[in-house]
């Protein structure tokens, strides 16, 4: 046998394939959309960033190259350097500001001549021997020139990174000319500072590189100084990038700086990547949660389907218990049909019990015919008849009588046959009348008349013998001379064979004919024992009834004085 | 019946999904270290702290620092176990240490990694260049000494150290190979006030005495305070820097100094950790080299980047 495909799997795949077929199209288009977006979002990001913090740094060393160029200006248009007046100026030009964290002018031999905070710049200091002051000397007069970060050792106690501005100047003082370097210090911190605030990617913040690349400030400075991660790493990360990694980089205005930022196409994804896994996450959780309602929805359904089917197979073992039936609960539908189901199981379990019922009765009509044929008191009875007759020396009668008994014993078997020819039957009824009348020493008299048309018709067996036996016993034996008339014939239409037992004997009185009559319509075994008369008539009616429905049976007429006459009515059927 | 585990597969169903979305909400577990240092302060310690911290920052290490705590009564040999208990997937552990130490952290069950620290047992290790820095102290003492001076040793550590032995027994071999002989071996640790006793005393027994090698940092500047009081002409070599001995480095009253680079120790002990927590390839050991600084070289870029920290204090 093919396997059937469930209802709980089609509906458990419809279910889920159409929802998550449609959360996927559409959770596949957002992320699509998304990621560009995210992607196109995180770049303008960092290139605002880029260019925000470009514009702070720039802002920042302006200030100081600002004051550094104004001062020198004042220092230059002083006809005697002043050490007060210059500081006055100083203060004039840095306010509160803590932008430059020292300021010194330096003579040309690197000796202070102006110091800020005084109080701690050191005598003397080998400043010849220093990189950046070299650099700033070798500079033109009015030249603003950075330095590269360094420690800066004029001050006592204390050696801060710092950048130098400076700018080489003319100054007069004591009527001299003189050659000096007015330097500025920008602390890193602030500069780091500025860099930190923006966060590029995962690999921290922008850096800023000098006019040689090198580098002015980096993230990782200490580890790079350390040669803990690699500066080539760096310089290859800013001169290529590679597939992976974009390199934004920015000129810082007022210096010969840029501010350089590198980030990854994975820290651009980023976002998009978050995104996305959340929508991963949201899709599966959706999956599992269409999932779950899916198979609850399924077992909703199937679950009473499925107990169904458990108590029908019950019942189909059980048939003929009447306890069993459907359970008519749970959903409105599902009680519909278990209802409905079980006024079903009701009507089948009554046909079977009529069925059962209706073969029970056969099989006690079959015994009844049987008894009928076999009545021992009916052999008794004729064969002392017999004997009466001969000891009377009455021969023939006789011969009649127990060829005519050997007839009946014949028919009454007939191969076992149920039916009976028409004619048979009422060869039947003539043995059992010759024999009758010899009894009742011919008291009554009989005549038998058959339509050829319905001798070959089929007929129960012995169906007229208990009529005729209650047509002698209750209508003639108490009235000699009576006649008794058995026909056999068809209606009209040629479809129905009617059987008649007419006597002209005392006939029934009208009380007891009414309640014959009653009985007949309604054969129960009910009214048959309440009424206890009539037992042979009912028998036969329902016998006829068993065999052809409750259109067939016995009809009865009678007036007292005057007649009785039963009507067997039986479809009319060829052997 | 059927409510019920309607309502029991519905929960299940909800507590699925809210696990899932927690799933993706959370973040990437991250390997934990521990850092386990035999002493709690000291500015070699410190600076091999802070490079741990930096390497856990940039390589996403879950780090946490473990030492001594006498107000807790936490002694270095309780360390190992106590960082086990925290559930430290790898251990790194510093030194010098003494014999203590080395039995404590044998006996851990964890990957290990050996910092600046000779032992059996470690996965990894990340050595300081004990000889080279015993040289090298002998080669800046080299120049201002002739054969017959004498030198006056003070050491950080009170205790049998191996690796400050091997630094020790190099100085000496080249001091000797110079004639020049080690005639006092003091401790001092890492304690200016009893570097500058010690070297003030030895000064007046010794008044023949050229020179002055320290192996830490503050005994070098107590050594240099001692031998300006008394205005004498000594030789004073030193081990790693702090402020102080810059001035002194400054100011020619210290000659030299031998820097460690405790930092790139620290760091990379915890690059280590993770490569064997993540069961990447690593080199089993790697030795840094220590750095000479003199007051000729104390200013240029390639000293500044080492000798003087970048944040501001």
């Amino acid at each position: 046998m093919r396997k059937r495909v469930s209802i709980r799997t089609v509906l458990l795949l419809t279910v889920v394939g159409l929802v998550l077929g449609a959360v996927l199209v559409v959770s596949s288009v957002y992320s699509a959309t998304a990621t560009t977006m995210f992607n196109q979002l995180g770049m303008s990001e960092m290139l605002r960033d880029i260019s925000v913090v470009s514009e702070r740094l720039a802002d920042y060393v302006g200030r100081v190259r600002q004051v550094v160029t104004e001062l020198a200006a004042d220092i230059e248009a002083e006809e005697n350097f002043n050490a007060e007046r210059f500081a006055q100026n100083v203060r004039f030009y840095t306010g509160s500001s803590e932008d430059i964290s020292a300021l010194l002018l330096l003579d040309e031999y690197g000796a202070p001549v102006f110091g800020l905070p005084s109080s701690r710049v050191k005598e003397s200091c080998n400043l010849s021997a220093l990189d950046w002051y070299r650099a700033a000397m070798d500079a033109e007069v009015g030249e603003v020139v950075f330095s590269r970060p360094h420690v800066q050792n004029l001050y006592s106690g204390t050696y801060p990174w710092v950048i130098s501005v400076t700018r080489k100047v003319r100054y007069d003082q004591d009527g001299e000319e003189n050659i000096g370097l007015l330097m500025a210090d920008i602390r890193l911190k602030p500069l780091e500072e500025i860099c930190r605030s923006v966060t590029l990617g995962s690999s921290g913040c922008p850096y800023i590189l000098g006019p040689e690349d090198e580098i002015i400030f980096h993230p990782d400075q200490k580890l790079l100084a350390l040669e803990l991660i690699s500066e080539d790493s760096i310089r290859k990360e800013e001169e290529d990038g590679g597939d992976q990694t974009m390199v934004l980089s920015q000129e810082i205005a007022g210096t010969n700086w840029r501010l350089v930022g590198a980030v990854t196409a994975e820290d651009i994804a980023r976002n998009s990547r978050e995104f996305n896994s959340r929508m991963t996450g949201i899709v599966v959780g959706i999956a599992v949660l269409v999932t779950a309602v899916a198979v609850w929805l399924s077992m909703q359904i199937v679950r009473p389907l499925t107990q169904m089917q458990n108590n029908m197979q019950r019942i189909e073992r059980n048939l003929d218990d009447n306890r069993i039936s459907l359970p008519e609960e749970g959903y409105a539908e599902y009680a519909a049909l278990s209802h409905s189901y079980n006024v079903m199981l009701r009507k089948i379990r009554g046909l079977m019990q009529e069925t059962v019922d209706r073969q029970e009765q056969l099989r006690r009509m079959e015994i009844g015919a049987l008894q009928a044929q076999i009545n021992p008191h009916f052999l008794y009875n004729t064969l002392d008849s017999i004997v009466r007759v001969l000891e009377q020396g009455r021969v023939p009668d006789a011969i009649e009588m127990v060829q005519a008994l050997g007839r009946l014993f014949r028919l009454s078997i007939n191969n076992g046959d149920y039916f009976l020819t028409v004619a048979q039957e009422m060869d039947y009824a003539r043995s059992y009348l010759t024999i009758q009348q010899v009894r009742y020493k011919k008291r009554f008299h009989y005549e038998l008349h058959m339509d050829e048309a319905v001798s070959a018709a089929l007929c129960p067996k012995i169906i007229l013998q208990p009529l005729i036996e209650n047509a002698i016993k209750h209508g003639m034996s108490e009235m000699p001379g009576c006649t008794l008339a058995v026909r056999a014939g068809q209606d009209e239409t040629g479809r129905r064979l009617l059987l008649t037992v007419e006597d002209d004997g005392l006939g029934i009185p009208p009380e007891r004919l009414k309640r014959l009559q009653e009985m007949l319509r309604d054969d129960s075994n009910a009214i048959t024992k309440k009424s206890g008369f009539g037992i042979g008539l009912r028998n036969t009616n329902r016998r006829i009834h068993l065999l052809y429905g409750e259109e067939y049976g016995l009809t009865i007429e009678s007036e007292v004085e005057e007649r009785t006459c039963v009507t067997i009515t039986l479809p009319k059927r060829l052997p | 019946m059927r409510h019920h585990h309607a309502a029991k597969a519905l929960a299940l169903t909800l507590l699925l999904c809210a696990l899932l979305l927690l799933g993706c909400e959370a973040r990437e577990t991250r390997p934990r270290a521990a850092l386990l240092l035999p002493e709690a302060e000291g500015h070699h310690w410190e600076n091999l702290r802070e490079g741990a911290e930096a390497a856990a920052e940039r390589l996403n290490v879950e780090l946490t620092c473990y030492a001594p705590d006498e107000e807790a009564g936490l002694d270095a040999e309780d360390l190992p176990a106590l960082a086990q208990a925290d559930g430290a997937q790898v251990l790194i552990a510093a030194g010098p240490g003494d014999r203590r130490w080395r039995e404590a952290l044998s006996t851990v069950e964890l990957p290990l990694v050996a910092v600046g620290l000779e032992t059996e047992n470690a996965d990894a290790a990340v050595r300081n260049d004990d000889a080279k820095m015993g040289r090298s102290a002998a080669q800046a003492l080299a120049a201002h000494l002739e054969a017959g001076d004498c030198v006056l040793l003070l050491t950080d550590s009170a205790e049998f150290h191996p690796e400050e032995n091997v630094r020790e027994d190099a100085l000496r071999t080249a001091l000797e190979e110079r004639g020049v002989t080690v005639r006092g071996r003091l401790f001092s640790g890492d304690n200016l006030e009893w570097a500058y006793r010690q070297t003030l005393q030895q000064l007046y027994l010794w008044p023949e005495l050229d020179a002055v090698v320290a192996f830490s940092a503050k005994a070098t500047v107590g050594a240099a305070l001692a031998v300006e009081y008394l205005g004498r002409d000594v030789i004073i070599v030193g081990t790693d820097i702090v402020p102080g001995l810059i001035a002194c480095i400054e100011d020619g009253t210290v000659d030299a100094t031998i820097v460690r680079n405790a930092f790139g120790m620290g760091y990379l002990g915890v690059e280590r950790a993770l490569e064997i927590t993540n069961g990447a390839d690593y080199p089993p050991e790697q030795t840094l080299s220590a750095v000479a600084v003199t007051r000729d070289n104390l200013f240029t870029p390639e000293i500044e980047k080492i000798v003087f920290s970048f944040d501001e204090e």
